[in-house]
């Protein structure tokens, strides 16, 4: 957009991370896609609650749901060690307190009798633990989503109301990133995360106290091995991390090599570089496939030592708790209830280390998002802000200073005035700040110093809304959008009308192409307007600014690059266009500077010349060396073909 | 997942088995050390039909022309009229369809891509970066000196930018990198073609996103490059190619008028309405302040 000003002025580069401005922070690797940050960050986490402060009810459901379903499953074996016991002793004190409970109050007795109560209770808890699963995973899913929803809008609504300024020092890669990839590790742990961890500490915790329930001797031997487990884990998730790290890069990598040398195929092909690129493109695949076996040997590698493990910690229950039982000292049930619980210690330990690095990634995540819904806004409405009345369409410029980056001023000491209908050309070179200047009028960007005034009101004691909806800004690449060429031209003004719309594109000599395409008005654009040549894009833009009519036209024109036959109407639909308005034009046409009233030469953010184009000609300065140089032959006379045919 | 991955696996080979149209004969040779005469005799291209049964239309017609070692062509035409197409059948990025091009008396087809896109420099319309360094990106197909870098980057002008930044010759550029702009990418493509130094050059269109002082700087050191060049020049400013050899206009994938900038100027209707629109107005302000 309005940054074209500033390229080659130094502006953009060497900006140092998160700018004096709000930048974005850049995370250490160059792909900045993949960050880690604490396991629990205070500052998102208190963030986050605040989200989730709107779904309270639907909170509380989940919790409880998962605290039901954690319970009635840690249950189930249970009910296992309870049909053994009662098989192997008939006595139903050994039954656990919930069974005794039931066939006291229901006076059930007989072996046979008991195990049906069992079988029942068996299936009524598992109908409990399916069922508060499944509101639980429901109610988690909509809470997670609907806080990612909000997250997205916040951050969509943020971005379109951050001023120019902000775009020019953050890549629009770079904020993509934010809205895909963090807003993605965030949701993998809204939406079921968050809950899992709590489950598996319950559970945890659960088994221990069972275990320590049914022998606490048996109990304290066989838990020997979950410290050694734990540790493994740790280690473990420490390398494992590191190799999908790996992984994550090197496809990425990868992928990006893809990108490039597709995109690049004509400059490859006309280098004669395939080689080269074949070799380098091998290596990275290379790369990738060994990144890949390594994670794999990783987790590979892991599952027979937890196997291990476990095993070891089995063999130590069949091994002592075996001989006890033989003793008589431990009941059959309790033997494989050990057995049962043991074995599913290894769940929650895998899920709470994969976890461990999901919440860092999350956490990480999360500040990102909050710094693109935080971003802060730099120009904003003033608390006592007037809506602009309908104007004349006089500008004034009074000591106008500029500055993107602290101490580094684009525009120095400007003063332009200019009357309502008066067509102002800019000309100067690339850095001249052209852009920078034309900007300041719709308050795109801020003034520095000075003020910019719209028949007599400072642009910025008005409402932004009712100052731009009286400007109109025509780019040097018009943005069309995806939908039919009639949606692009009512863009912004839906409530034209049919007639409004077609005098608007006859306006600028866009209605006869637009009739010669097979569907008219109701050509759906494809991306962009790419099936629409550069002269025709441009027309439907110059549709659009007319349809809506401003008092103020700011015009970037595009330079060149547009065949003779677009060129003709283009300068007959830029007459149109600029009639009756006051006009600030970026003018690159011989033409657009002859008809101007006015033209404004810039040179280093500086108004060095004004004044019309015969009179700045005359005056041999620097208008006349652009001038010279731009369009004038400097090798030869040029020959005019009457002279020519005198001759 | 079964289904889904025999779908992706004949996705895959259908890459795979893509065959390029453009192939090298068994017994191509080397082309090397060209003088730079190039020859279309009776060119036609077409891309290959899209819709079975319908006959695929041709997008150059009956080309013809001659360009001596160091002359310069100039295509001019409106959008669509086939300039891009032409100068692409020069590195055999198409094959023609009918016909046949010559470079000093050898049919491009008889020699191996290699040798015959190493004679050949272009500058496209859209520059394209690869991701690296600015002295990657200058020395892109060759081995150069620093040196020869420099001084290719001082004849695009370039150079004074290039050590304005922080990091020099070594700024990265490209997907992740520093954002250039057109004016910068471009000049930097033309760096790139300069360090080469091929004896035929394609310039498409290469000076369209400079600024007008920039473009007179790229222009002047163009011309001094062009000496013993053969050079292809796509543009839509006549300043830029008045000064060709030769001039055709494109209309409709053929040459519809051809001739020195004089001899059009005399001749050419549609090149003289080009001309009253671009230059005319130019030369007759400057002419009013050359009278006083």
């Amino acid at each position: 957009m309005f940054g074209g000003g500033m390229v080659g002025g130094g502006g953009l580069f060497g900006r140092p991370p998160g700018g004096p401005m709000g930048g974005l922070t850049h995370s250490s690797d160059l792909s900045d896609d993949i960050v880690f940050g604490k396991v629990y960050d205070q500052k998102v986490v208190s963030r986050l609650v605040v989200y989730l402060n709107k779904y309270e009810f639907s909170a509380v459901l989940a919790s409880v749901s998962m605290v039901i379903s954690t319970l009635t499953t840690l249950f189930m074996p249970f009910l296992f060690i309870d049909a053994i016991n009662i098989v192997q002793t008939s006595d139903a004190s050994t039954l656990d307190p919930i069974i005794r409970f039931l066939l006291h109050n229901y006076n059930v007795q007989g072996n046979s009798h008991i195990l049906t109560l069992i079988f029942v209770v068996f299936v009524v808890d598992g109908l409990i633990a399916w069922g508060s699963q499944y509101i639980q995973q429901y109610t988690m899913a909509n809470i997670g989503y609907g806080i990612i929803r909000t997250l997205r809008r916040q951050m969509f609504d943020n971005l379109q109301k951050l001023s120019l300024g902000f775009y020019d020092r953050n890549e629009v890669g770079r904020i993509m990133s934010r809205i895909l990839n963090d807003v993605g590790s965030l949701e993998n742990l809204l939406s079921n995360g968050l809950l899992l961890v709590f489950a598996d500490l319950i559970t945890l915790v659960g088994i221990v106290i069972i275990l320590l329930g049914l022998n606490i001797k048996l109990a304290l031997i066989t838990m020997a091995v979950i410290p050694i487990l734990v540790v493994v884990m740790i280690v473990w998730q420490k390398y494992s991390k590191i190799a999908f790290l790996k992984v994550r890069i090197a496809i990425s990598i990868v992928n990006a090599s893809l990108q490039e040398n597709i995109s690049g195929t004509r400059v490859i092909q006309s280098l004669s570089r395939e080689d080269v690129n074949f070799q380098r493109f091998d290596n990275m695949n290379e790369d990738n496939f060994d990144a890949n076996v390594s994670a794999t040997r990783m987790s590979g590698g892991l599952q027979p030592i937890v196997e291990l493990l476990m095993g070891l910690a089995i063999a130590i229950v069949i091994i002592y708790g075996g001989s006890q039982a033989i003793a008589g000292k431990l009941l059959l049930g309790s033997l494989v209830g050990f057995v049962l619980y043991t074995q599913r210690f290894l769940d929650p330990i895998r899920d709470l280390s994969i976890w461990y690095t999901e919440l860092q990634r999350a956490m990480a995540g999360g500040q990102r998002i909050f710094e693109v819904v935080d971003a802060k806004i730099e120009v904003v409405d003033a608390p006592d802000a007037i809506e602009l009345p309908t104007i004349k369409g006089e500008i004034n410029y009074d000591h106008v200073s500029f500055e993107y980056i602290k101490d580094r001023e684009v525009l120095h000491d400007i003063n332009l005035h200019i009357k309502p209908g008066e067509t102002i050309a800019f000309v100067g070179t690339t850095d001249a700040g052209k852009s920078t200047i034309v900007a300041l009028v719709d308050r795109s960007y801020e003034v520095s110093k000075g003020s910019v005034t719209i028949d007599g009101y400072d642009v910025r004691k008005v409402t932004q809304e009712s100052l731009r909806k009286q400007i109109g800004v025509v780019l040097q690449e018009p943005f069309l959008f995806s939908g039919t060429i009639r949606e692009n031209i009512i863009y912004g003004r839906e409530y034209a009308t049919e007639e409004m719309m077609i005098e608007a594109a006859k306006a600028v000599g866009a209605h006869d192409f637009i009739m010669r395409l097979e569907k008219g008005y109701d050509t759906v654009l494809q991306e962009r307007g790419s099936n629409l040549s550069q002269g025709q894009r441009q027309l439907i833009s110059f549709a659009r600014a007319v349809l809506s009519d401003p008092k103020i036209l700011v015009l970037d024109e595009a330079t060149a690059n547009i065949d003779t036959q677009t060129e003709v109407i283009i300068q007959q639909a830029l007459k149109r266009l600029l009639k009756g308005r006051t006009s600030l034009v970026i003018a690159h046409r011989l033409s657009t500077i002859h008809d101007a009233n006015c033209v404004v030469v810039m040179e280093n953010g500086k108004i060095v010349e004004m004044g019309n184009h015969q009179e700045l000609i005359e005056k041999k300065g620097t208008y006349y060396h652009l001038y010279t140089m731009s369009y004038a032959c400097t090798d030869e006379k040029l020959t005019r073909p009457e002279k020519h045919e005198a001759t | 997942m079964t289904s889904r991955a025999i779908a992706s696996g004949k996705r895959i080979f259908e890459v795979l088995d893509t065959e390029s149209a453009v192939k090298e004969k068994p017994n191509a040779m080397v082309l090397s050390n060209v003088k730079g005469d190039i020859q279309f005799n009776d060119v036609n291209f077409s891309y290959e039909s899209t819709k079975p049964g319908k006959p695929p239309v041709n997008i150059l017609e009956n080309i013809k022309f001659e360009a001596k070692s160091g002359e310069m062509v100039a295509l001019l035409g409106a959008t669509g009229s086939g300039k891009t197409t032409l100068v692409n059948l020069v590195p055999r990025f198409y094959d023609v369809t009918a016909g046949s091009i010559k470079i000093d008396d050898i049919d491009i087809r008889d020699v191996t891509l290699a040798s015959l896109r190493r004679q050949i420099g272009i500058v496209q319309q859209d520059s394209f970066l690869f991701t690296g360094t600015i002295r990657d990106n200058t020395s892109y197909g060759v081995i150069a000196d620093e040196e020869d870098i420099i001084n290719a980057a001082r004849t695009a002008h370039l150079h004074d930018f290039i050590i304005t930044l922080s990091d020099g010759y070594d700024t990265w550029v490209g997907e992740r990198g520093v954002t250039l702009s057109g004016g910068q990418k471009q000049r930097l493509a033309i760096a790139r073609t300069l360090l080469i130094d091929p004896r035929i050059r394609i310039l498409d269109d290469s000076t369209s996103s400079v600024d007008t002082e920039t473009e007179f700087l790229i222009q002047q050191a163009l011309r001094e490059l062009m000496k013993g060049r053969t050079t292809f020049v796509i543009a839509q400013r006549l300043q830029t190619v008045k000064d060709a050899q030769q001039i055709f206009i494109l209309d409709k994938g053929r040459i519809v008028e051809q001739g020195t900038h004089i001899q059009l100027l005399q001749d050419s209707k549609i090149y003289r309405e080009i001309y009253e629109l671009q230059l005319c107005a130019q030369e007759e302000a400057l002419g009013v302040e050359v009278k006083k």
